[in-house]
């Protein structure tokens, strides 16, 4: 074939601009359709997602619900991946699950357990005292009597006033700190029942004010046994009778502290600090470890080993064997690593009449972990 | 011609080249046989393009409906509620237009929640602590839209909520205006739960 007439060569650069005009036309199609369907693929892992997190969400309040052991500890309350395969569920998964209340509660605890609590760490104590009893966000500015403020959250201690001595005991502290627990009647001292007082809406005058805490303070070991809210408010003799109702979503009267999960440093915060030369307050964590206190009267024994026979014997108010508030962490893994984070906070409860479990969902935080390619198709 | 027309194409190409050239029947024939090819050609063209661009449109329902859920399932899958603060931060208030309510991300505490307004669907941040207010318009071309909540204890659906505890459910009606005329109308009703302060085996 002679290819230099010239004339073939007009019929091929037109083929080939055909060619190049539809594979140009079929490529943007294709890319569109490819971006749609990517989109949507996103977004359905996505729900998929955020329903199996809520789902296994469901089988750990199940659980919670139907259990019958003696005690929480840690060990027994794992939620191991075997057992939500057993209840049905199939997606890769892990739960964490932890003691929220055993926890240290600076919203409903006293200003002096707050100097045990942060006892190695004298500069954390100064600012958090600060900033809850400061009138105005001004630093070293005159205290209040009563605290002026409260967190929301934790992590809210990262944010306060010179927060850069927190930071350094971030990782310490945090872990050991929670909002979501009650204030306990047997805890509580003048200025924070005052403080709860207020939370509840009541307003009263300064010298009210005073004689609630005087009165509170001088009268509280008459109230030190178990009995419920009213009984024990009545014995205090208090200048204005608050209103109950109000002050019983706020306080409880039955221990949620559980020997199990509680810190070192929140056991020298409820009890006190131990003599000099007790060396057992500090071995409790591996205790918990290896040998769970499953009954209250181990968990006394063990105290009169770190204080000795003279800890009062109310301390025994404080405490209890079965978990209240529960912490539940979900992740719900993905093709490439984790893809959705469930974070809830529950309240479990029994009431006589009840033979299982009541839980409550008090917290719950959704979080896409791995924003990748997907979602919505708009720009976010 | 016929004897032409009918030899092979090797005697034909080598009279091409040869410089005889092509009858206008040969011509003729191929200029009519191009012009069907492209005339078919354009017609698929056309029609995959007009097929794409309403489904592109109609998609754009199904993007608002996929937009609109996820920042609604966001905010309201990160109700906040502690019981142990007191009144100190309300809970869910609500009306058609909207609703607010108490989420608390990454140790901030601040009030989101969305606004129907002139005809968008505007997301709103307000910081506890700083008071510092975000707004960002998540969809517009919105000419109707209203909230709703259902009242858990009364199975009643609300249009205005201001209780001390969170609705079962938040419902979002929307009337989505289009590019194209067929994409306008009504869209699904959105319905998203809050499981905060929910409650099990409580009887």
């Amino acid at each position: 074939m002679v290819l230099n007439s010239g004339k073939s060569g007009a019929v091929l650069l037109a083929v080939t601009w055909v060619l190049l005009i539809l594979t140009g036309i079929l490529i943007t199609l294709g890319y569109q359709a490819q971006l749609e369907s990517l989109l949507y693929t996103g977004y359905k892992e996505e729900l998929e997602a955020r329903a199996a997190a809520r789902n296994l969400l469901q089988l750990v309040i199940h659980r919670l619900q139907h259990d019958e052991s003696a005690y929480d500890a840690p060990g027994t309350i794992d939620f191991p991946f075997d057992l939500a395969y057993g209840l049905g569920y199939t997606y890769a998964a892990e739960v964490e699950l932890w003691d929220e209340g055993s926890r240290f509660n600076l919203n409903n605890t006293p200003a002096y357990m707050w100097r045990s609590f942060f006892e190695d760490t004298p500069e954390c104590y100064t600012v958090v005292q600060q900033w809850f009893f400061s009138q105005d966000n001004v630093p070293y500015s005159t205290p209040a009597v009563v605290r002026q403020r409260y967190l929301f959250a934790v992590e809210e201690l990262g944010r306060l006033p010179r927060a850069d001595a927190i930071a350094a005991y971030k990782d310490q502290i945090y872990p050991e700190l929670t909002v979501y627990s009650p204030a306990l009647f047997y805890l509580l001292d003048g200025e924070t029942f005052l403080a709860l007082l207020k939370r509840t809406g009541q307003d009263y005058g300064a010298t009210t004010e005073m004689a609630m805490i005087d009165t509170f303070n001088r009268n509280r070991w008459d109230a030190m046994y178990q009995a419920g809210l009213f009984e024990l408010i009545g014995r205090l003799g208090l200048p204005v009778f608050p209103d109950i109702a109000k002050l019983e979503t706020l306080i409880t009267t039955e221990g949620f502290l559980n020997p199990n999960f509680i810190s070192p440093r929140h056991l020298n915060a409820v009890i006190g600090a131990p003599p000099v030369n007790s060396v057992r307050l500090y071995e409790l964590r591996a205790i918990q470890e290896a040998t769970p206190f499953i009954s209250l009267d181990y968990f006394d024994a063990y105290l009169k080993e770190v204080y000795g026979e003279n800890y009062p014997a109310y301390v025994r108010l404080y405490f209890t064997l079965k978990t209240r508030i529960w912490g539940v962490r979900i992740r719900i893994m993905g093709a490439t690593g984790t893809s959705f984070s469930l974070t809830a906070v529950l309240e479990r409860s029994r009431e006589k009449a009840l033979t299982s479990w009541a839980v409550k969902i008090l917290s719950l935080e959704e979080e896409r972990v791995a924003a990748g390619e997907g979602g919505t198709g708009f720009v976010e | 011609m016929s004897a032409r027309l009918l030899s092979p194409g090797w005697k034909r190409s080598k009279a091409f080249f040869a410089g005889r050239g092509f009858t206008l029947f040969e011509v003729l024939v191929t200029i009519t046989l191009t012009g069907f090819i492209l005339l078919g050609i354009l017609t698929v063209l056309q029609n995959a393009t007009v097929f794409s661009w309403r489904s592109y449109t109609r998609g754009d329902k199904e993007r608002v409906l996929r937009l609109v859920t996820r920042r609604l399932e966001e905010v309201l899958g990160s109700a906040y509620l502690c019981p142990y603060l007191g009144e100190e931060l309300p809970l869910l208030t609500g009306d058609p237009q909207g609703f607010s309510l108490p989420v608390c991300r990454e140790g901030v505490p601040g009030r989101a929640g969305f606004v129907l307004r002139g005809g968008a669907l505007i997301y709103r941040w307000e910081g506890i602590r700083d008071g510092e207010v975000k707004e960002e318009t998540v969809v517009t071309r919105l000419p109707e839209g209203a909230f709703s909540y259902l009242n858990g204890k009364t199975g009643i659906w609300l249009s205005l909520w201001q209780e001390d505890y969170y609705p079962r459910l938040v419902r979002l009606r929307l009337n989505w205006r289009g590019a194209e005329a067929e994409a306008a109308g009504l869209l699904p009703d959105l319905i998203l739960p809050i499981l905060v302060g929910t409650e099990y085996g409580i009887e």
